[in-house]
């Protein structure tokens, strides 16, 4: 069973937060292959915990086995992360376009590790300044490096995305 | 000594401390410190010198540490900086072992082999669920260098399968956990049992079991069992770093409240050994920082003596040198020329000095450089208390702490 929406006004919950109340186990996806691993953390200097919390909870939920950063994080932190676990997933939140300035230095970063080449890289949040446009948002953090970029989108529809996501790429990997 | 008929009472105990450069002898009553004779061995100039207060007690109440064995060197090979390299590190210092070098695996081909002895290896990478992170390049680096030890404390799959392949490893629990959090316990005790085992193997040190049946100490381990005591003996307020400054090397033990690094971990004081910095055997070690140390000069003018001084072998130039030394491990521990680990040090309350420098300096010649270093390098008029242990009080309360304990 899904667990139902939350609705919450309070600003550094707003984005992720729609999200997960309840958090009864849901069937996965992915029932039957090995566990999928995610890191997961608030980037840069940002203190916004209250969705992180959620987002671990709705992971935890989903049937991932999570490794969460908390807050204050560095890009190089969350690489480092996703090496020492293995991490298939790496999933950044963010609020108020603190990752903007980072999530242009993604690509040098991960360029100087030889083991994440299979590494999913998502970013939910509020991931500009103000309200912004999805239209020019999200194209901007896919050339950052990003395969799922969700801007204002709610925790749910976000964690939706990312499974149909792996399972595409599951097929792909399948078929070759 | 043993069998003597004057021996003391049962709670009274002597305790020693070796340095480099002096040794001391306390007792309930009183504290006694001489320079060393270098041309002879420990235990004969300690019986020449001190040899009747020596006699007075019997071999299992006389607790011996020594600063003077220069500690063991290591070489870390991790997988990541954030987490195995960091942690490995950690722990390390906090065993009084020296890093003389950490890499990262992925890159191993491209570090050079260190050409010196290296006392022991520290392998580290990946939790326990994660596995085939190390592959035979590692025995391909590891066969060309000489080492003396070597400790596995990585994920447990891979420990399994390198123990039959790199000669003389150790395969440890894990320092990092399900979580990414630090677990210290297992490579600290075995890297503080490797050191032990040097101090106890060093020949001069080995003669003076003759006149003890307890276990000889580093030093620096029994200083830092004395900071949770120390506002019993001094008026120190919390965070403070205490600075043990000696002929040969320089010893810092810092509250963690100072650290911006967010590892967790039980004790509150952390500690790290600065090998080549002091005022008589690393002398000419810490002439050359001080000559890479563009302030230094600034200092120097400010004391009102020149780079000539660097020369001189005189009170005033000890008295200098031990100046210097005070801004240079500041620095150090500084963002200015940061060496592993960086302080907050505005936040800190008070400053300890103990060691030889107390003996030399006043607490005007110290309080001028500590000033004169957060002007200088942190721009502010911060003046954290300073507090000098002229009498061995920190080294005495820690020295009978752990006799007690023993």
């Amino acid at each position: 069973m899904r667990p139902k929406d939350l609705a919450v006004s309070h600003e550094d919950t707003i984005i992720w937060v729609s999200g997960s109340i309840g958090f009864d186990k849901i069937p996965s996806i992915f029932e039957g292959s090995p566990t999928m691993k995610v890191v997961t953390g608030v980037i840069g200097n940002d203190i916004h915990v209250v969705a992180n919390r959620l987002m671990d909870l709705s992971l935890n939920a989903r049937g991932y086995e999570v490794f969460n950063l908390g807050v204050n994080t560095h890009l190089e932190e969350f690489f480092d992360a996703a090496v020492e676990t293995g991490a298939d997933i790496l999933l950044i939140s963010s609020l108020n376009g603190e990752a903007e300035g980072w999530g242009r230095e993604v690509k040098i970063h991960k360029a100087k590790y030889k083991s994440l080449d299979g590494l999913t890289m998502m970013i939910g949040g509020n991931l500009t300044v103000g309200s912004g446009n999805a239209d020019d948002i999200v194209p901007r953090f896919k050339n950052y490096g990003f395969d799922l970029v969700c801007h204002q989108i709610d925790l749910n529809t976000g964690l939706d995305m990312l499974e149909a996501h792996l399972q595409e790429k599951l097929q792909e990997e399948s078929q070759a | 000594m043993s069998g003597s008929s004057e021996t003391n009472s049962a709670n009274d105990k002597l305790l020693i401390d070796i340095g480099s450069t002096y040794f001391k002898v306390s007792t309930s009553g009183s504290i006694e410190q001489h320079f060393r004779d270098f041309n002879k061995r420990i235990l004969d100039d300690l019986l020449h010198k001190s040899g009747e207060t020596v006699q007075r007690f019997n071999a299992k109440d006389i607790h011996i540490c020594s600063s003077a064995n220069g500690g063991l060197s290591t070489l870390i090979i991790g997988l990541t900086q954030s987490y195995s390299l960091k942690y490995a590190t950690n722990i390390a210092y906090n065993s009084g072992i020296n890093v003389i070098d950490s890499l990262i695996f992925q890159n191993i081909e491209d570090y050079s082999i260190p050409s010196d002895l290296i006392d022991v290896v520290i392998i580290v990478g990946g939790i326990d669920s994660n596995s085939g992170l190390f592959d035979d390049r590692l025995n391909q680096y590891l066969a060309k260098l000489n080492y003396s030890n070597a400790v596995y404390v990585g994920n447990a799959q891979d420990g399994a399968k390198m123990a039959s392949t790199v000669k003389r490893l150790v395969v440890l629990p894990n320092i990092i956990d399900d979580r990414l959090h630090i677990v210290e316990k297992h490579l600290k005790d075995y890297l503080t049992n490797l050191y032990q085992q040097d101090i106890e193997g060093k020949e001069d040190i080995k003669h003076l079991y003759e006149i003890t049946d307890n276990q000889i100490f580093s030093t620096p381990f029994v200083v830092n069992k004395s900071l949770p005591l120390i506002n019993a003996s001094f008026s120190v307020t919390d965070p403070f770093i205490l600075l043990d400054i000696g002929g040969a090397t320089t010893d810092v033990h810092y509250s963690k409240d100072l650290v911006t690094d967010n590892i967790v971990t039980e004790q509150g004081h952390d500690r790290i050994v600065f090998k080549k910095l002091g005022v008589y055997k690393s002398r000419q070690s810490l002439i050359f920082t001080a000559e890479q140390n563009e302030y230094a000069y600034e200092l120097l003018m400010h004391l009102k003596v020149t780079e000539n001084i660097y020369e001189e072998h005189s009170d005033k130039a000890t008295k200098i040198l031990m100046q210097l030394a005070i801004f240079l491990v500041l620095c150090k521990m500084s963002h200015y020329r940061p060496a592993y680990v960086t302080l907050k040090l505005l936040a800190m309350n008070s400053i300890v000095f103990t060691g030889g420098i107390t003996k030399v300096l006043n607490t005007e010649d110290v309080e001028d450089v500590v000033a004169f270093f957060y002007r200088k390098i942190l721009n502010s008029d911060h003046k954290p208390r300073t507090v000098l242990d002229t009498n061995y009080d920190i080294w005495t309360l820690g020295a009978k702490d752990h006799a007690i304990c023993q």
